[in-house]
């Protein structure tokens, strides 16, 4: 859920500096893949945050506690 | 008693009737501001007229106007709908009346017209005159010159709870197609009148205080043209938006031109409706721009891929040659060492074969002694062993009986008429058994 956090202005920097290393040739092929699946995950996580606010995570998150508290 | 030169009162304001009648016998224009406005129920208008001093000095004249209800329907109606702006206390007004004095009532003014382009000539005036001074205290840009986030999901809303602007703000947010989240949160206040400009102050100041900051906060008002929007020029409210850390954005559905909120606010919308879609497309933009950095990635790693793949192909032809030129020199090497390895050893071997030869003759020499000696006694034993090998005995006349196979040493176990062999020196015999007959030990 930490990754949640992570904010929008954050994100697009990391993408976008991670993206010029990679056309720029800076990168060799073993860290190539680590990056990629950074990349991937960080346009995953934007993409759910679109439609997915905070505070609906918490109140999700915070259903389940109650639920788990009860049992 | 009467005094000659004494009058009664009402003869006294009759005759003041008559003098003003003949005085001001037309209706004039007039320029007031209105201090006091009431309509009573059968619709007529008492309103109190004043002129202030320049500068909002002292009450310089006052008037008492009325506007009979025949006519105030139709001239109000006319003049909200032209100055936008309802007839109300405060506003600066052209209006057309008569000079009026009843002697039981005293001084009126009897209102029948009205230049609406004079009080929106002062309204403007006083608009230009806010703007103005905001410029001069470099304050107007300073709330458009706060960064606003990629996307604004976190909103703060100031409007009223019954307003058709917010009903209308909300449903565009809450059934976006894409279904994008906005987290909205409505503080309440007072949209329109002169009311409004502390209440809109004041839920700034509540969401200035939250904790947990918002990206944006949202003015949203909408639905009746006839409202009075002239808050929205108002010198500290504009000023309090300039100050507020957060990005203020404006839908308050007016049909005219902006007012001073509007120019001093981040981005103002002309209506609720269209300042979701705004807040909407910031969304949709970014979501593209999630994609395009997609794309971005896909090409540029397959890009790397394949330049990478040229790079080990051309190493692995290089290699190749490499290698196959460091085979041939070890190749030729080895041939050099073997050329020079046969070359020294022949050089050695013959110095080694003249010492062999001689050598040899010794080796030969000691060889076929110690042959002899071993010869010698080789046939020594061979004639001690001649005599006692089997053979030999057998020729002397001994012999060898066998029953089944086996050499019999005992004339125990042997039936009467049993088979039996016998080997002599020359030959075997078979016989029968007559009869065993044991010795007995004495």
């Amino acid at each position: 859920m930490s990754d949640k956090k992570l904010n929008y202005d954050e994100s697009v920097r990391e993408i976008e500096e991670i993206l010029s290393d990679i056309e720029n040739g800076k990168m060799g092929v073993d860290e190539l893949t680590e990056k990629v699946a950074r990349v991937s995950a960080l346009l995953k996580d934007c993409r759910e945050k679109l439609t997915l606010t905070e505070k609906q995570v918490r109140d999700i998150l915070s259903t389940e506690e109650t639920e788990d508290s009860s049992n | 008693m009467n005094s000659p030169d004494s009058i009664s009162l009402s003869s006294l304001l009759q005759e003041v009737r008559d003098s003003l009648k003949n005085q001001f016998p037309l209706s004039r224009w007039i320029t007031a501001e209105i201090m006091d406005l009431q309509v009573n129920q059968r619709g007529h208008c008492y309103m109190e007229l004043i002129e202030k001093g320049p500068g909002e000095g002292p009450v310089l004249a006052r008037a008492r106007a009325t506007v009979w209800a025949s006519r105030f329907g139709m001239l109000r109606a006319y003049f909200e709908s032209s100055a936008g702006s309802p007839l109300k206390s405060g506003i600066k007004v052209l209006l057309r009346g008569s000079v009026e004095f009843h002697p039981q009532y005293g001084f009126s003014i009897n209102v029948t017209d009205i230049d609406p382009a004079y009080t929106l000539g002062d309204l403007s005036r006083k608009k230009q005159e806010v703007i103005r001074r905001l410029n001069r205290e470099g304050v107007m840009d300073m709330n458009r010159e706060l960064p606003f986030p990629l996307v604004a999901q976190r909103i703060a809303v100031i409007s009223s709870e019954s307003a058709a602007g917010y009903g209308d703000f909300m449903d565009s947010i809450l059934e976006n197609p894409q279904g994008y989240a906005l987290e909205t949160r409505l503080f309440q206040a007072i949209m329109q009148g002169d009311e409004a400009p502390a209440s809109i102050m004041k839920a700034l100041d509540l969401i200035h205080r939250e904790s947990h900051p918002f990206d944006a906060v949202v003015l949203i008002r909408g639905g009746g043209s006839k409202a009075d929007l002239e808050c929205y020029n108002d010198y500290d409210l504009a000023y309090y938006i300039t100050q507020f850390p957060l990005p203020i954005l404006t839908g308050i559905g007016h049909e005219r031109d902006e007012s001073v909120a509007d120019l001093v606010a981040w981005k103002g919308l002309k209506t609720p409706t269209a300042l979701a879609e705004y807040l909407l497309d910031l969304f949709l933009s970014f979501d593209f721009r999630l994609n395009a950095y997609l794309d971005r990635l896909r090409i540029s790693v397959e890009q790397t891929v394949r330049q990478e793949r040229i790079r080990l192909e051309g190493l692995a032809t290089g290699m190749n040659h490499l290698s196959r030129s460091l085979i041939e020199a070890r190749h030729t090497q080895l041939k050099h060492l073997g050329l020079s390895i046969r070359r020294e050893s022949l050089a050695r071997l013959s110095g080694q074969v003249e010492k062999n030869v001689a050598r040899e003759e010794r080796l030969h020499r000691s060889t076929t002694q110690l042959l002899a000696v071993k010869n010698e006694q080789l046939e020594m034993f061979t004639a001690r062993n001649k005599g006692v090998h089997p053979q030999n005995v057998l020729r002397r006349g001994y012999s060898i009986t066998s029953y089944q196979g086996k050499a019999l040493k005992s004339v125990e176990d042997l039936p009467p008429g049993a088979q039996l062999q016998t080997i002599l020196g020359d030959g075997i015999l078979s016989s029968t058994l007559n009869f065993t007959h044991k010795k007995t030990e004495e």
